[in-house]
């Protein structure tokens, strides 16, 4: 028997929430967060939520790494197990227990990383004014933006890469893809469009783009796109998640309106907000290895929608603007208090 | 954090008190009053007050408890933290003892200042952190705030002002003409010039003041920085003589009495002496002239193929100035585009019109954050910035021509905005005004020997205020013409009204082309259609893209780094390229 990845994906997740077996997962939430806040009145400075703010203990409580006030918007865990933060002054990088700005001042308002994956120590990250690319784990930086067309396409919201290894870059002038690890890049559609976010399908393939304009389906890799508006009460979206658990099925947030959801690769959108009390979303993360949740980063507070429910709940960080999520196993760090 | 609360500690002594005998001092004698002023005065958790302290020697053990209770609170304003611990940390150094400068530098540690994203936020940053990395040789690299090395620091913090030095001299300068803010270009320049290490480096800083005084000196009026400004605060743009400009033009020139901000320190401890040909310059270039400038365009994330440029015109006389921008956007929030200014016995001698235009999606061609991030944050920063009552902001939708004293503005504003009207500012205690109806036609002005006349292409309300009477026009489409002039060019007050109500308006295809014709007093014929020419006695007008800056007293060709400045039989030529300042007398 051969199992595709996305298919033994699946069989492991139901061996790990099977009702029967309970077990036990150590995990840590961890967030990215755009604008400080207080968890609670009252509250000590030493807890200020900023940075890149963890918590092993299911949102019970939280810490916060890099710089207090800093504005975090992408975060990468690169598979050597150096950490990034994309912040709108530079790139932050963690080593040893405390956080170097390894950028200078050209480097700045960053949005997303992506790390190339036949070649790990190379990383791309984007920015509100182009690109940039660093070949010792991002240590040192070198300016790519003149590789991009000269317009809003320097300004890029977020990166994809596909199994091919091909990296698609989400601009305010539509999508580009580069297959040669961000040395060129050619257009994919889009253009004119302020593509805030893309996604792929893995099992279909199906790569979809979140625009201020509304939400778009590519089957061919960006040849071609078809709009999808049906049921979306919103059109100016943020962000765009595939479940790759769940054949056509997809997620969508937006600036004022929400969540919507569809399971019919985008034929249909259905609201599905219970329980978000900001309808300005950020970022969306679905853990399928550990937990099985989704998550919702908003411009006020974190939320998670639990297997088989249907109402979101809230953690307890405040009214922080949420980035970017990402849930990982928990590893012992004694770094993780304030640095 | 609030950026009036930033700024607070340059300027929240603007409107303290004044010495008399204007006219009659000397610069030393100024330098000395501003020490004496800064340094006694009541002691505050200020950098600037405790640097007058420290550097003066007034009062040491309060100044040391004080400064004490200063640095052990959190830190807080960033760059602009940075730059004024560095002035205090070197020009109190004679007297500021050894445990408070180690609390400094152990701050500079502990706190991450964050570079901000404007141009002047950039230069004080990038200036204290070259002088602290010249100053703080205990540091190693677990030292400093960012984790870098002292060398690189110091690499990184000198590659930014050089390459700020060209950029600004052969390209033109992001935040041009502000009356608060150009006082934090000059801060910057004077400690470097009187700091650091590099001699290159205070060469270039002296070159950079120089060139900054040229410019300001050029539109120097009466205590105001006059003609449009990149930016500038709604307070300052209603009130031209209550700017950090304004206190430092006293300094510099003594012809208004003297005000105190912050800024004016650094030139008081500095031995840097302004060339005489500045002051000659702000106080004796009697002839009416014209100065045309290149401009950057604030930097843009969104709508990136907008024109990078625009260009600014000013028309000075002894009594007046007009300047102005070509139109459109280049900062949405406190971008002043075009005012006349003049000099009286009034605070308010300022008239200018606008479009108050506010959108996420023009904040997010500015910012690199989206449209409602952007708008949720400016629009609490800047709370008048979504009203339409506002005094500063720039449009999209406004043109502007002005040929000498008379000055065209066009509005094309769409349906969808959110305020589909203009407003123009009139102070209160104007000495005559004179209007025909509120419909189309002349409304006239005279204050002390200015005189106005603004044409209203369409009917209008005039709407009582604190600060002065506003001027809204309903209307999307809509217009301006304003003539202005003095005696002699027009005897009188009545003369002028009769020469202007003789002279041709043709707005007969506004509507239709948005094209305004008009004759001015001197005989001068305009046209001016919207989004089209622009023409001066039928003869399309263009702006120069190899002049930095023309003039009859400065002249400065694009790319090559060098401003002439020259006044009667004396020229100064700063040469940034070759790190030169060159005087002939």
């Amino acid at each position: 028997m051969i199992f595709t990845a996305p298919s033994f994906f699946l069989i492991l997740l139901s061996f790990v929430f099977s009702p029967h077996q309970p077990v036990k997962i150590d995990y840590t939430v961890e967030v990215g967060i755009i604008r400080n806040s207080l968890l609670k009145p009252g509250t000590k400075p030493e807890n200020l939520a900023y940075g890149l703010s963890t918590s092993t203990d299911d949102g019970k409580t939280w810490s916060s790494r890099g710089w207090p006030f800093a504005q975090v918007r992408a975060v990468l865990h690169a598979s050597s197990g150096t950490l990034l933060l994309g912040c709108d002054h530079g790139i932050l990088k963690k080593r040893d227990s405390s956080w170097v700005l390894t950028s200078d001042w050209r480097l700045k308002n960053i949005t997303c990383f992506v790390e190339i994956a036949d070649a790990p120590s190379i990383i791309l990250a984007g920015t509100a004014q182009g690109l940039w690319v660093s070949s010792d784990l991002g240590d040192t930086w070198s300016d790519l933006t003149s590789t991009l067309p000269e317009d809003d396409s320097r300004y890029i919201n977020a990166f994809v890469m596909d199994p091919t290894g091909a990296v698609f870059a989400a601009t305010e002038n539509g999508c580009l893809v580069s297959n040669d690890s961000g040395l060129t890049w050619s257009r994919a559609g889009l253009t004119g469009e302020r593509v805030r976010d893309l996604t792929l399908h893995n099992g279909s393939g199906l790569l979809a783009a979140a625009t201020r304009t509304g939400v778009f389906f590519s089957s061919n890799r960006g040849k071609s796109w078809r709009k999808s508006s049906e049921g979306l009460l919103s059109v100016k979206m943020t962000c765009i998640l595939a479940d790759t658990a769940r054949d056509n099925t997809f997620y969508a947030g937006t600036t004022d309106m929400g969540i919507f959801r569809t399971t019919d690769g985008g034929k249909t959108w259905t609201p599905g907000s219970f329980g978000i009390t900001n309808y300005f979303i950020r970022s969306l993360y679905i853990d399928h290895s550990l937990t099985g949740r989704i998550y919702a980063g908003t411009d006020g507070g974190l939320f998670v929608l639990k297997p088989g429910h249907d109402k979101w709940d809230t953690f307890d960080l405040g009214s922080c603007a949420i980035s970017s999520i990402h849930v990982h196993p928990f590893m012992q760090d004694s770094s993780q208090n304030h640095e | 954090m609030n950026k009036f609360l930033k700024i607070l500690p340059f300027i929240f002594l603007i409107t303290a008190a004044t010495i008399s005998a204007v006219g009659q001092t000397t610069y030393e004698e100024r330098c000395d009053s501003v020490k004496a002023f800064f340094s006694t005065f009541d002691i505050a958790p200020d950098y600037f007050i405790l640097t007058a302290r420290f550097h003066e020697g007034v009062d040491l053990d309060t100044a040391v408890v004080t400064l004490d209770n200063l640095l052990s609170g959190q830190p807080r304003g960033d760059a602009y933290w940075m730059f004024s611990t560095m002035a205090l940390y070197l020009h109190g150094a004679p007297n500021l003892p050894e445990q408070q400068k180690k609390h400094i530098r152990e701050l500079w540690s502990t706190y991450q200042p964050l570079p901000g994203r404007s141009e002047h936020e950039h230069v004080l940053y990038y200036a204290a952190l070259l002088l602290a990395t010249e100053n703080f040789h205990d540091m190693d690299e677990r030292g400093w705030f960012n984790g870098k090395s002292t060398d690189l620091n110091h690499s990184e913090a000198e590659t930014f002002l050089l390459d700020w030095f060209a950029r600004t001299t052969e390209d033109g300068m992001e935040e041009f003409d502000s009356p608060t803010h150009t006082g934090f270009f000059l801060s910057a320049m004077l400690l470097l010039r009187d700091f650091a290490a590099d001699q290159g480096v205070r060469t270039r800083s002296e070159i950079m003041l120089d060139w900054l005084l040229a410019e300001f000196a050029a539109k120097y009026r009466d205590g105001m920085y006059t003609g449009p400004h990149s930016l500038e605060f709604e307070y300052s743009v209603i009130r031209p003589r209550a700017s950090a400009m304004t206190c430092i033009g006293a300094l510099l020139f003594g012809d208004v009495e003297l005000c105190y901000t912050g800024e004016q320190l650094l030139f008081a401890f500095s031995s840097y002496r302004p060339p005489d040909i500045l002051r000659q310059i702000a106080l004796e270039n009697v002839r009416p002239h014209t100065i045309v400038q290149r401009r950057r365009a604030g930097v843009r994330y969104r709508n990136t193929t907008a024109p990078k440029y625009v260009y600014e015109t000013t028309f000075l006389t002894p009594w007046y100035a007009i300047g102005s921008l070509d139109g459109g956007l280049i900062q949405p929030v406190n971008q002043h585009s075009w005012d006349v200014s003049w000099k009286a016995p009034i605070d308010r001698s300022t008239i200018f019109s606008l479009h108050p235009a506010a959108s996420p999606e023009l904040l997010a061609e500015f910012y690199p954050a989206c449209e409602e991030e952007a708008w949720n944050t400016l629009a609490s920063l800047y709370g008048r910035y979504p009203t339409f009552n506002k005094y500063v902001g720039g449009s999209p939708y406004e043109e502007l021509f002005q040929y000498r004293n008379t000055l065209i503005a066009m509005y094309d504003i769409p349906k969808t905005d959110r305020h589909k009207l203009i407003t123009t500012f009139f102070p209160h205690g104007l000495d005559a005004t004179d209007a025909d109806s509120t419909g189309p036609g002349w409304i006239f002005a005279r204050s002390w020997r200015f005189l106005i006349g603004v044409f209203a292409v369409r009917p209008y309300q005039m709407v009582s205020e604190p600060a002065g009477t506003r001027f809204v026009s309903p209307f999307s489409r809509n217009g301006l013409i304003v003539q202005v002039a003095s005696p002699p060019e027009v005897p009188t007050f009545e003369d002028f009204v009769e020469r202007v109500k003789a002279s041709k308006v043709d707005t007969s295809a506004f509507a239709r082309k948005k094209r305004i014709r008009y004759t001015t007093i001197f005989g001068d014929k305009l046209e001016f259609t919207y989004g089209g020419a622009r023409k001066v006695n039928r003869k399309k007008t263009r702006f120069d893209p190899d002049y930095l800056v023309k003039s009859p007293v400065l002249t400065s060709k694009a790319g090559t780094g060098v401003l002439r400045v020259t006044f009667r039989k004396d020229t100064l030529i700063l040469d940034m390229k070759n790190v030169r300042i060159t005087h002939k007398p």
